[in-house]
């Protein structure tokens, strides 16, 4: 039922929004990196003003971080504390919970989403955005959510926390968020061209400014927003299973 | 036969090579209490979890209102309200979000604020659960169950962590809901608790129930006379004159099974003059939950339960 995925979701952000720990990381960590590879000229970016290549690097960053690690550590703790394991006890469907949860990182990612592109234009950022930039953002929540779910069944409970931090942390220096993939042995770059956060940059990136993107890119991208929520979906479990 | 509310038949449960539960069979009725009893390790939560569908059984039956609470979840949370015994909640929650958020899954009509002043909990409203002390957060826990159905009541351990207020408050909110025609279950190893408040009694230890009957049954089936004198007297002689059995449970310390009748006790006062000796201290009582507890410990004969877990019949604990 759809209040119920609404008074969920409501509640997940009323906690998210008064979470300082999330606000770090969801909105600070973001603007701290755009403000500071924006000002000081350090990141190899050939000719382009370095707004220019970090802006919608940023976004995309800010995406999963919204999106994958937020809700990852959310999802271990509440796993870990047994909210989880009390939600199964409620009315609510596991297709509600994960709605809920969807919603909750797509206005988060909103918010993050207005606040980072007003600071990147404040910086000297001219987007052409081409509308198949939409798409690519909600391929990329798709993917990212679907993540956060398959990482918290893999790994239990708090474990997931450093889980996610860790992949977060090797995303973003192989992706092209603020190293251009061209920086990479050839070797690499067929590799972390797999990666969803390689081809979520790589088409914020070209869909901000009028381009459309490579194939290699669309065609990732698309295989992890079906495949990672499917999966995450299909290894939920309300809670850690019980140990004699 | 009406089907009763909780339905548990030869409950099973093995994990890592060691049985946990070991054939528990008993129920529950409509308006009725019933508490699940025995000490830390009985398999009480075991036993509830199995009910509350967080656990699959090795084998037996489980029925919640004819329903399997393994594949009928949905169906269930409707009718049924749950307190897990450390089921937390979302972290940065206050008391008053958490029960609107449960009152709005179960879309229930129950109102917010009518569960805080049920719960006594108006002073912590605006609290974050995680800063409260465990007898309030219990309380709280408490309120969210009360939040869901109210055909079937599962609680584990409501009353761990509250001061004596605190206590009653719960266990008079319980009794309440039971009269209200709710079927109540509640594990606990306090056996004060259950006398209190419930109408039968369901006591495990190591996996097994080990006696079960109405509280009344259970507590008042030995009425018994106790009295303190000069040890090493002779209780076969007392025995023999009031037609009862008389243990001498420690030095000079006595006990006498029988119904505590004013008759009765003058003939032990008369037979301790006769002897030259006094009663220093002389009790009519009934035994208490724990006094039945502490003697099937001590592998004394006791009442059990039968196959259905209903009836007390006389005979060796299991």
């Amino acid at each position: 039922m759809k209040n119920r995925i609404a008074v969920l979701a409501r509640t997940d952000l009323k906690v998210a929004l008064r979470d300082g720990e999330q606000l770090l990381l969801t909105i600070a960590l973001p603007i701290l990196f755009l403000v500071f590879f924006s000002l000081v000229d350090i990141l190899p970016t050939g000719g382009d003003e370095p707004v220019d290549y970090l802006a919608p690097s940023i976004i995309a960053l800010a995406l999963m971080s919204s999106s994958f690690v937020r809700l990852a550590i959310s999802l271990g703790f509440d796993l870990s504390f047994g909210a989880i394991k009390r939600l199964a006890v409620t009315p609510l469907r596991v297709g509600e919970f994960l709605a809920a949860k969807g919603i909750t990182s797509v206005v988060l990612f909103a918010g993050q989403f207005i606040v980072l592109a007003g600071v990147a234009v404040a910086l000297g950022w001219r987007p052409a955005p081409s509308p198949a930039f939409a798409a690519v953002m909600v391929l990329g929540l798709a993917a990212f959510i679907g993540l956060a779910f398959v990482i918290t069944g893999v790994v239990d409970g708090l474990a997931a926390l450093a889980a996610a931090n860790a992949l977060y942390v090797v995303l973003l220096l192989l992706s092209g968020i603020v190293f251009t993939l061209n920086e990479f042995p050839g070797w690499l770059q067929s590799i972390v061209r797999l990666l969803p956060s390689t081809a979520l940059a790589e088409l914020s990136r070209a869909t901000l400014n009028g381009g459309s993107g490579p194939s290699w890119a669309w065609g990732s991208l698309i295989v992890w927003a079906i495949a990672a929520p499917l999966i995450g979906a299909r290894m939920f479990r309300w809670h850690t299973p019980a140990k004699a | 036969m009406t089907t009763p509310a909780i339905d548990v038949r030869s409950l099973r449960f093995a994990a890592a090579g060691r049985t946990i539960l070991d054939e528990i069979t008993f129920h529950v009725g409509a308006g009725e209490i019933v508490g699940l009893l025995g000490p830390n390790g009985a398999g009480k939560t075991t036993t509830i979890e199995s009910i509350e569908g967080y656990r699959v059984p090795t084998s037996g039956d489980v029925t919640v209102l004819g329903l399997n609470p393994l594949t009928d979840r949905t169906a269930l949370a409707d009718r049924w309200g749950v307190m897990p015994q450390e089921g937390g909640l979302p972290m940065g929650l206050t008391v008053i979000e958490a029960i609107e958020l449960f009152v709005g899954l179960h879309q229930s009509s129950t109102s917010p604020d009518s569960l805080i002043d049920l719960c006594g909990l108006d002073s912590v409203r605006t609290r974050r659960w995680r800063g409260m002390s465990g007898g309030e957060q219990q309380r709280l826990n408490l309120a969210l169950a009360l939040s869901g159905g109210s055909d079937v009541l599962l609680l584990d351990e409501p009353t761990a962590a509250l001061d004596a207020q605190g206590r009653e408050r719960v266990l008079d909110v319980i009794r309440a809901r039971a009269d209200a025609g709710t079927a109540v279950l509640i594990t606990t190893h306090n056996y004060a608790d259950v006398e209190r408040v419930a109408d039968r009694a369901v006591v495990l230890d190591h996996g097994r129930v080990v006696v079960s009957g109405s509280v009344a049954e259970l507590t008042g089936g030995q009425p018994h006379i106790r009295f303190a004198a000069a040890a090493a007297l002779d209780a076969k002689d007392l025995s023999a004159l009031l037609d009862a059995d008389v243990t001498e449970q420690s030095a000079g310390h006595y006990q006498v099974d029988a119904e505590p009748t004013p008759a009765r006790m003058a003939a032990i006062t008369s037979w301790l003059a006769e002897q030259g000796e006094v009663a220093s201290t002389m009790e009519a009582g009934r035994r208490s939950l724990e006094e039945l507890m502490l003697g099937l410990e001590s592998g004394a004969r006791a009442p059990h339960t039968d196959k259905h877990g209903d009836e007390l019949t006389d005979g060796t604990s299991s």
